[in-house]
Order: C-alpha cells, then sequence, then structure tokens
C-alpha cells in the first residue's frame, strides 16, 4: 500500500498536473509569414558584415579585461603617485644637458 | 510568375534535405530555405513556448523563438541535432520573456481567487488520485501553477519548469538554459524550498494542516 501524500505533496502534483495540462495553438500560416517577413528584413546571413557592428562586438569582448586594466592602473597610480614622471620633468627642466648627457650614457 | 512556378519546386529540393543541410543553406545566405525549417518545427517550437509562457504569448514568443534562431543560426555547430539546438533557443527565449515581464513589474500581484481556493480545498481534500477529467479542472490547476509561478524569481521559474514539473535532469536543463549544473542544481534546490514555503502558507492560510 502506497503511503498517502502530505497536503503539500498534493498541491504539488496539482502544479504538475496543471504544467502538463498546458495546450499549444495550432500553427498559424498568418505567423509563419510574419517570421518570414522579419527574416528577409534581417537579409542573408553571409552578407558582409556592419563594420561598425563589428567593431561594437570586438570593442565589448575586451570590455572585461579593460576594466580589470583600468582597476589596476588606479590601483598603481595610487599607491607610487605620479611623481616619478613629476621628477624626469624636473630634471629636464633644471639641468637639460646634464639629462641628455646621462640618457645618452645610459643613466636612465 | 515564373518565380511562383519555382518556388514550389524549390520547396520540394528543399523538403528532403535534413535539418542539419538546409540550416548550412541558409547560413550561406539562402534566406528562403529557413521557411523549411520554420514549418517542421513551429509545433514543436509553439509546445515549448506553451509550457513556459501565458496562452496569451505563445506565438509572439514562438516567432521570436524562430527568428532568433535565425540570427542565431551561424553559431550552430551542428554538435548536435538541430531540433535539440532550437529546443534551446525557444526555452531562452521563454527566459527572455519572463526576465523582460519581471523587469517592466508585469507580473500580476494577485492573490488567489475564492473560486480557486475552494476547487484546492475541495482538490486536498479529496483523497482521489487526482484524476483530472474535467477540463476545468485543469484550467483550474493551471491558473494556480501560474499563480505559484508568478511569485518566483524569473531564473527560479524557469528551473522549477524545466527540473520539477518537465522533470529533466540537471544537466538537460543547463543546455537548455546555458548555465552551468552546478548552477542548475543550486537554483533548483532553492527553488523548490521558496515553492514549498509559499504552498505550506497557502495549504495554512486555507486551514489545511499538514498529515505526516
Amino acid at each position: 500500500m502506497r503511503p498517502q501524500k502530505t497536503p503539500l505533496q498534493q498541491f504539488l502534483h496539482i502544479l504538475q498536473t496543471g504544467y502538463r495540462y498546458a495546450e499549444a495553438p495550432a500553427p498559424d500560416i498568418h505567423s509563419q509569414h510574419d517570421v518570414m517577413r522579419a527574416v528577409r528584413h534581417i537579409g542573408p546571413l553571409n552578407a558582409a558584415p556592419n563594420p561598425l557592428e563589428y567593431m561594437n562586438q570586438f570593442v565589448w569582448r575586451f570590455a572585461s579585461a579593460a576594466g580589470v586594466v583600468i582597476l589596476a592602473l588606479s590601483g598603481y597610480v595610487a599607491i607610487i603617485g605620479l611623481s616619478p614622471e613629476t621628477g624626469v620633468v624636473n630634471q629636464v627642466l633644471d639641468n637639460p644637458v646634464g639629462f641628455l648627457l646621462m640618457q645618452a650614457i645610459g643613466g636612465f | 510568375m515564373e518565380f511562383e512556378i519555382l518556388l514550389p519546386m524549390m520547396d520540394a529540393t528543399h523538403e528532403s534535405l535534413t535539418d542539419e543541410a538546409i540550416a548550412r543553406q541558409v547560413v550561406q545566405g539562402d534566406v528562403d530555405a529557413f521557411e523549411i525549417l520554420l514549418r517542421r518545427y513551429q509545433n514543436y517550437v509553439l509546445k515549448i513556448a506553451s509550457k513556459h509562457v501565458p496562452p496569451a504569448q505563445v506565438e509572439d514568443v514562438t516567432q521570436n523563438a524562430f527568428i532568433r534562431a535565425y540570427t542565431s543560426l551561424p553559431t550552430f555547430k551542428h554538435t548536435s541535432s538541430f531540433k535539440s539546438w532550437l529546443s534551446a533557443v525557444a526555452v531562452r527565449t521563454c527566459y527572455d520573456f519572463w526576465r523582460k515581464q519581471y523587469r517592466l513589474k508585469e507580473i500580476p500581484e494577485s492573490s488567489l481567487s475564492e473560486e480557486q481556493r475552494q476547487w484546492l480545498q475541495t482538490t486536498l481534500a479529496s483523497d482521489s488520485q487526482y484524476i483530472f477529467q474535467h477540463r476545468v479542472d485543469m484550467e483550474h490547476a493551471r491558473e494556480t501553477l501560474e499563480w505559484a509561478l508568478n511569485r518566483l524569481s524569473a531564473e527560479d521559474r524557469m528551473v522549477v519548469e524545466l527540473v520539477y514539473l518537465e522533470e529533466l535532469s540537471g544537466k538537460e536543463a543547463a543546455k537548455l538554459l546555458g548555465w552551468s549544473v552546478a548552477n542548475v542544481k543550486v537554483r533548483a534546490f532553492r527553488a523548490r524550498k521558496k515553492l514549498q514555503k509559499l504552498l505550506s502558507e497557502v495549504l495554512d492560510s486555507n486551514g489545511i494542516t499538514k498529515r505526516s
């Protein structure tokens, strides 16, 4: 003898029955025409892709990587600061000849 | 005129081809060949859509699924059958339908109607095997199901339908939805808990005590 179902199990069974009951409408020729109209509007799939659309896809493909690089660089700048560049510029302005000489002999 | 004569001949040539061969032709630029696939699978996609979306939306969702299938056809890798690929496209279109509905907040918040409550009480009270012989019983069951599913998120709804109502395996559901198997299993477990809690509340509010 099978154990009696709890009300919850019965309820779930009712829902399953409701799910199986779903009736599909009959195929409609107008619906087919609508789909084909839309498909023809899109055009052949082998047509040359729109370069802008292609670029859009290409750019977005690297969006996550670009985000990570931006975050890493932001972190780097936050820690190191922009002082190294400022230091080099100061040196060029203060002693241009010495700076060029140092560059030539590989000081920088 | 000549074109009209040629069209049935072209259809006859296409009809003998496999789905995969037609799909290849469509990808190569033969737009009209897609109509053969549309005719072959319209019923099949209608059936899938009718299980996942409200009756009034079935036709629109089916059309969207075919348009999506057309635009996605270059991604069809021929590793599985066209039919199973198309069923995944159809299920994902249904999922997108629900995501949009939830985003637009077009999900009815109404509670069970008095008629539904009475029907539910009568059905649960009778210890029969729930043989739904009457159309009205089936309709009530469907309405009650819709009411319950409307209280879940789009993701939970799809998982409950595929895993618990359609009784697909986690792997099959994952393939249809394009999710990982682990994601499907975790979500299915949580969604089932939510559904059980929801149904228990209904039972409690209707004074139907839990039998052990």
